[in-house]
């Protein structure tokens, strides 16, 4: 039955079903999505999702140009080469300076906005990707394309496609969680088997669905009740004999899995089991960066417990107005929580091994939109930046860049494909070893492939 | 000549594609296949003698006949979704007549809950949902008279021909009908972005979903990996799919307005003439700004841009087309709903207010009249229809005018702005081309050509791929593994001449689906024990040449419908209005019945691998096994409910051990519990903890709302002024309308005001005068403090009171509303407060109460939630330990037998 249930799918794939199953043990290390040159280092994968669209310019792409053309219209060589995207038509033709001082941060001397003066501090572990590019100048298309590869929605996010690929390290809790999400087909499975969907936490204090046992029930009665459930499984397994027994013994496992996961998931979300020192360093001081803070500190926590994939959204940058306070008050919200994460997972020696992604569905136009006293800026996906770190990554550089103004990539232009295809390189994944034979084609995480940013790596 | 006939006459030889490409299989004409002879007393009918030759020819050995009551739950479950009940088991068991499974077979076919669960199947193949899709997902709410259609067509046996005749084709089709406009929802399923601007691609996407859905549902093939580039591996070109996809391009989906009132739905009174008079002149200036917005934006457009734009379609080159497509789609930003009226006229905009407000009215007083969710051409269809709005900013319009223009183009890459060159509608090549005199039909009425040439008798695929999702849907693989592939990538049959045959027998018995399920399901075959033969397993490990019954999971669905059946409380009313999303978790209906929202599906179809996206047809649901299937089966308020509802039935039933666990083994497993079974069950007794050890709480808890006499009490559970959360049992009281709250339904209860507005959207925020609420404990002294839960949307200031003395009311806590900050605010929504007292100071009182003292109006629902908690903080939940027997009841709603078909 599981090998019908598998068919249709690579087999590796099966395997890695079979192993999360737990059908199969682990050793899988000679799985063939790996890259046989070269094993990645990270074997998990945070993406700080910036719901809005952070602006390039007034965050890691300075443009002393822009400000001094402020109030005039996008020099005639920029304008030529724009896209013709249809929201634009929005935006006034006439740019806007960056508000925010950059400053030179670390060894390597990278420039970062005031906006993220904390952050800016870790510049020696950022990898500042600044030609990253798309077309939907839409909101929810562009955040599906930055977690699925493409516009429509319907293929399976990112984290899916890892946990599909690589299973989970850690048995008692689901492989892809999402923390502060809110369009669910941003943690799809699309059409890969529904389970490796991912788990959107909720907000109270039950985080995972039907986790907290009933009440009226006590520990020791649902003990009795697994007993007894399993007793009968047994007894119903040598009644029948031979056949489904491997699909019907997976569920026998599962009441298992499940009873653990009860047990487990509670101490992995309790926050409280952090120092005081810890906690501070995330912001969860201050009413402010309370919220993120929290978000990251929790998505550190299942890391190190070997969960695969953290999404965690923040939101708040969609500055078509006032953006010069609509920036502060996102950056204010998440600096801090992210420059602490990023010190932490490096003080555990948890950053090797775990990817760090910033960056939003797309970047904001270099032209203001609403002048007047408090102008602000249209979306603009032609060339907008995003950071990794960890991982492998090589931190203190710039990769890629945009036009005088900041308008579109110029040099070096990264797709979303590629972006995805380097963070599969990250975790050791070939991507065209990872697949998923959907329709009679080997459907892959870049849709149609990607290019691997090789620079990105030491 | 009808045109059917002139079809008739198709040349099926395939033309020159390469001898290999044309010998597929799956091309071939079917003949009836000689039915094997063979040697053995196994075979029942026909189909046992293919299967059984090949028994034969492989030394496989069948198993024997499963027992009478295995027998009588393989079929319920698989021809109804639900189980047997004890009574009829045992009917069956005692049956002397000889014909007693046949009779069985024709009752259950009879049944009309074989109707509910046979098109569930085919709603999976229509990738049928009840909302657009796409980041908008804007609910469908007619699109439920498609899904009726399906389960009525399946309990008519409607014959396979005409159904896929009115589904591609029913607006087409003479003479009009409501049916035959409803079946077109299957078209109409297609996701749709309601939010995007950019129309050429809103459309394309649109057209994209219905080519590939309709290839894959009706041909068994995957045609969509010719949208971008010549299929690799199956003969079908990007020529084939554009010409394919123009049968669509002339129509479009939309809440078409039905000729005949539904009974269903009363005698509602209908909307006068005045309303239609109004809506003609609302559309009219909506029109009228549209034309006037993009008149105004080509003004700005280069002069040679203009020029072109003004050439028709059909007259530009592909060079122009492409500039005009890209140049349209940044114009139609401009027509945007929301933003159309500051370009309207000065005199428009003051009547279209005028008109506004009288539409508005008038929708108020009477119902939109009876309609479906649709597809319907206004050039080809056979008669007008009356379209009503679809929500979203760009919805798409049933424009005469622009969809007779409207024409298939190759796109390169798939890419809509990049149209290469004009194509003809059209079937696949590889299938023949269409004779001249059949051309003009398909000019005339192309989706009725189109269905006339997948349901001639001739086709290859249509008859072969139905029988074989059939047999596949009975034992959970079909003869074709693939049943949604049949092309070169698709699995090889495993017995070719048994699913011609069964194709063969489908079309000369005019199509009848129930038939050939009767053929099958009577078969030898069918009727075998699941028991597993070790050396059949050596030679055919996975039981694909059927020497055994193939036990499977049952679907989300199903085991949803048998939770509910077995403990009692299934509510088996028939069709309707689907159940509103927020009210399925709580919904005793069969699952079909429950909200198909794209991307929020019921919890349990998302944990037990139902539909989800519900974006493309899906020939087969993949099982997986995950630990937040026992999660919810466990602790889900839902399966704990079913358990107790179980556990009641049976604590009535009788005072003795044995009876009542044999009650439950027969309500769950439809049998009795064996030796070794019932041993464990008593551990499970003796281990079970005795009864609580949790500190008394109390055990009912009354809130009363004030009395509103505008609103009879019997009608305030469903429509009421107020909607208190949890199992409320309503009852009349001198205080007003009162509630009283199940003990097991815990101390939490929201409440909002759900008054019914003008529309979808008024106002829904509490009115203070009424927002008095008082709750009773029993025994206040263990409350020490009681929790609110806010969501602030709209109230402003909330007070709450305990104790005896009705003066003195606190300020629990002020909301922002309107950015208006008042006092101290409610930091976030669904923020929780503790209203905390002394047990002590409270002497005699028993009551909490809390007032909301004044509310902001805005729209959207606003909910407060009390939950009254002990001392140590734990939160009342007027709970008793649970029963050993709810604890057992739930127990055997887990078992792997129960969640199986054997």
């Amino acid at each position: 039955m599981l090998r019908r249930a598998g068919l249709g799918i690579g087999s590796l794939a099966l395997t890695s079903l079979m192993l999360e199953d737990g059908v199969l043990r682990a050793g899988e290390e000679t799985s063939p999505i790996f890259n046989t040159k070269r094993r990645g280092r990270a074997k998990s994968v945070i993406f700080l999702f910036m719901g809005g669209g952070p602006s390039q310019v007034d965050t890691f792409d300075p443009k002393p140009d822009l400000s001094k053309l402020h109030d005039q219209e996008v020099p005639a060589s920029i304008a030529r080469n724009l896209p013709l995207s249809a929201m634009m038509g929005n935006a006034v033709k006439r740019l806007l300076g960056c508000p925010f001082q950059f400053s030179r941060y670390g060894e390597c001397g990278l420039p970062v906005s005031e906006l993220f003066a904390e952050t800016g501090k870790l510049a020696d572990e950022l990898c500042v990707l600044r030609s990253v590019w798309h077309d939907t100048v839409i909101h929810v298309p562009g955040e599906y394309m930055l977690t699925t590869g493409s516009i429509l929605g319907d293929r399976p996010s990112l984290g899916a496609w890892l946990c599909y690929g690589l299973g989970s390290d850690n048995q008692d809790l689901p492989g892809f969680l999402v923390l502060g999400g809110k369009f669910p087909n941003t943690w799809s499975a699309g059409f890969l088997p529904a389970r490796f969907q991912g788990v959107a936490l909720g907000s109270g204090d039950q985080k995972i669905p039907n986790l907290n046992m009933p009440a009226g029930l006590s520990a020791s009665s649902r003990r009795a009740q697994l007993d007894l459930i399993a007793e009968l499984n047994h007894q119903h397994l040598e009644r029948q004999g031979g056949g489904v027994e491997m699909e019907l013994e997976a569920r026998i496992r599962s009441y298992e899995l499940a009873f653990r996961m009860q047990s487990a998931a509670p101490e992995a979300f309790d926050l409280r089991r952090e120092s005081e020192a810890v906690r501070r360093l995330y912001g969860l001081d201050q009413n402010d960066t309370a919220e993120y803070g929290s978000y990251c500190l929790l998505a550190r926590r299942l890391v190190e417990r070997g969960v695969r994939f953290v999404q965690v959204r923040a939101e708040g940058w969609d500055s078509h107005g006032d953006l010069k306070g609509g920036h502060l008050s996102a950056a204010k919200k998440t600096d801090r929580p992210i420059a602490g994460l990023l010190r932490d997972l490096k003080q555990r020696g948890l950053l090797d091994e775990t990817v760090v992604i910033w960056g939003g569905e797309f970047g904001r136009t270099p032209t203001m939109e609403n002048p007047g006293n408090a102008p602000g800026r249209d979306h603009s996906p032609g060339g907008f930046s995003m950071w990794l770190a960890g991982g492998g990554v090589k931190g203190g550089q710039a990769i890629g860049s945009t036009d005088p103004v900041g308008y579109r990539a110029v040099e070096r232009p990264i797709h979303v494909n590629d972006l995805h295809a380097t963070i599969l390189h990250a975790l050791g994944i070939d991507q065209h070893q990872l697949y998923f034979l959907h329709h009679n084609r080997k459907e892959i995480v870049t849709v149609n492939g990607g290019e691997v940013i090789q620079e990105a790596f030491s | 000549m009808t045109m059917a006939l002139v079809l008739q006459a198709i040349l099926w030889a395939p033309l020159a594609l390469g001898a290999e490409k044309a010998a597929h299989w799956a091309f071939q004409s079917i003949d009836s296949p000689a039915i094997p002879k063979i040697n053995s007393p196994w075979a029942r009918n026909p189909i046992d003698a293919f299967i059984a030759a090949q028994h034969e020819k492989k030394g496989l050995v069948p198993a024997l006949e499963a027992s009478r009551r295995a027998l009588i739950r393989r079929l319920s479950l698989d021809l109804l979704g639900l189980p047997p009940a004890p009574e009829e088991i045992k009917a069956f068991e005692e049956d002397p007549s000889e014909s007693a499974y046949e009779n069985l077979v024709d009752r259950l076919l009879a049944s009309s809950r074989y109707g509910e669960r046979w098109g569930r199947h085919w709603l999976d193949v229509a990738r049928w949902a009840e909302s657009e899709g796409y980041a908008e997902n804007n609910l469908r709410p007619f699109a439920w008279r498609y899904r009726d259609y399906v389960i009525q067509s399946f309990n008519d046996d409607k014959p396979f021909d005409l159904f896929i005749r009115q589904q591609i084709a029913g607006d087409e089709m003479e003479p009009p009908s409501d049916e035959n406009v409803i079946a077109t929802g299957f078209l109409a399923a297609a996701r749709i972005s309601a939010d995007e601007g950019d129309k050429w691609r809103q459309r394309n996407d649109m057209l994209i979903d219905i080519t590939n859905a309709t290839a894959n549902a009706l041909l068994g093939l995957t045609m969509q990996c010719a949208q971008c580039h010549d299929h690799k591996m199956d003969p079908i070109t990007q020529r084939d799919y554009y010409r394919f996809q123009g049968f669509f391009v002339k129509g479009l989906p939309g809440n078409l307005v039905l000729n005949e009132p539904d009974p269903r739905e009363g005698t509602a009174p209908t909307r006068p003439p005045e309303y239609a008079k109004a809506m003609r002149e609302y559309n009219e200036i909506l029109q009228r700004a549209r034309e006037r917005a993009l008149e105004l934006g080509k003004k700005e457009l280069p002069e040679e841009t203009q020029r072109l734009l003004e050439i028709p379609s059909e007259k530009r080159a592909p060079q122009e087309e492409r500039i005009a497509r890209a140049t349209e789609s940044h114009l139609n930003f401009r027509v945007a709903m929301n933003a159309l009226e500051p370009k309207m006229t000065e005199a428009d905009r003051k009547r279209f207010g005028e008109l506004k407000k009288q539409v508005a009215e008038l929708e108020a007083r009477f119902p939109p009249p009876p309609n479906t969710w649709g597809f319907y051409s206004p050039v080809t269809s056979a008669r007008e229809m009356e379209t009503l709005l679809m929500r979203g900013n760009f919805p798409l319009l049933h424009n005469r005018g622009e969809l007779e223009k409207a024409r298939p183009y190759l796109l390169v890459r798939g890419d809509v702005f990049q149209p290469a060159m004009p194509v003809e509608q059209g079937w696949p090549a590889i299938f023949g081309a269409a004779e001249e005199k059949s051309k003009i039909a398909l000019q005339k009425k192309p989706r009725l050509a189109l269905a006339d040439w997948l349901a001639n008798p001739r086709h290859p695929l249509t008859a072969r791929v139905w029988a074989n999702r059939l047999w596949h849907f009975h034992f959970g693989r079909g003869l074709v593994e693939t049943p949604g592939d049949f092309g070169f990538q698709g699995a090889a049959p495993t017995h070719p001449e048994l699913l011609d045959w069964l194709a063969a027998e489908l079309i000369n018995d005019r199509w009848s689906t129930k038939y050939l399920q009767r053929l099958i399901v009577c078969s030898s075959t069918y009727r075998q024990a699941s028991s597993h033969h070790p050396a059949n397993a050596q030679i055919d490990p996975d039981n694909r040449f059927w020497w055994r019954w193939p036990p499977r999971r049952l679907e989300a669905e199903t085991l949803r419908d048998v939770l509910l059946s077995a403990c009692g409380e299934l509510d088996s009313h028939l069709g309707g209005p689907s159940i509103p999303v927020q009210e399925t978790s709580a919904s005793l209906r069969r699952s079909i019945y429950l909200t198909q929202k794209r991307d929020s599906p019921p919890e349990m179809q998302a944990l037990f691998d139902g539909p989800t996206g519900m974006a493309e047809s899906c020939s087969r649901r993949h099982i997986s096994i995950s630990p937040l299937q026992p999660l919810y089966l466990l602790n889900n308020a839902f399966s704990l409910k079913r358990a107790q509802a179980l556990a009641r039935r049976i604590e009535r039933l009788s005072e003795s051990d044995s009876c009542r666990i044999e009650a439950a083994y027969q309500a769950v497993l439809g049998r009795d519990p064996e030796a070794g079974e019932i041993a464990a069950v008593k551990t499970f007794f003796k281990n079970y903890p005795g009864q609580s050890t949790q500190p008394e709480v109390p055990g009912i808890v009354r809130i009363f709302v004030p009395a509103n006499s505008q609103i009879p009490p019997a009608r305030a559970a469903v429509d009421g002024l107020w909607d208190v959360g949890g199992a409320g049992i309503p009852f009349a009281d001198d205080k007003g309308i009162g509630w009283i709250v199940h003990p097991e339904a815990g101390g939490a209860f929201s409440l909002h005001n759900s008054s019914p507005g003008p529309t979808a959207y008024s106002n829904h925020t509490p009115d203070p005068a009424k927002a008095v609420v008082t709750y009773e404990f029993d025994r206040i002294a263990a409350i020490a403090e009681v929790e609110m839960i806010v969501h602030k949307n709209g109230i402003s200031r909330i007070e709450g009171f305990a104790g005896d003395d009705l003066e003195h009311l606190a300020s629990i806590g002020e909301a922002i509303v309107a950015g208006a900050a008042r006092g101290r605010p409610f930091a976030e929504e669904k923020s929780a407060h503790v209203f905390s007292f002394d047990p002590a100071t409270l002497r005699s009182g028993k009551f909490f109460r809390f007032v909301v003292r004044e509310t902001a109006l805005s729209n959207g629902y606003a909910i407060y939630q009390a939950f009254p908690r002990l001392a140590d903080k734990s939160r009342v939940t007027g709970l008793k330990q649970l029963s050993s027997w709810i604890g057992f009841c739930q127990s055997l709603f887990n078992l792997n037998e129960f969640a199986y078909i054997y």
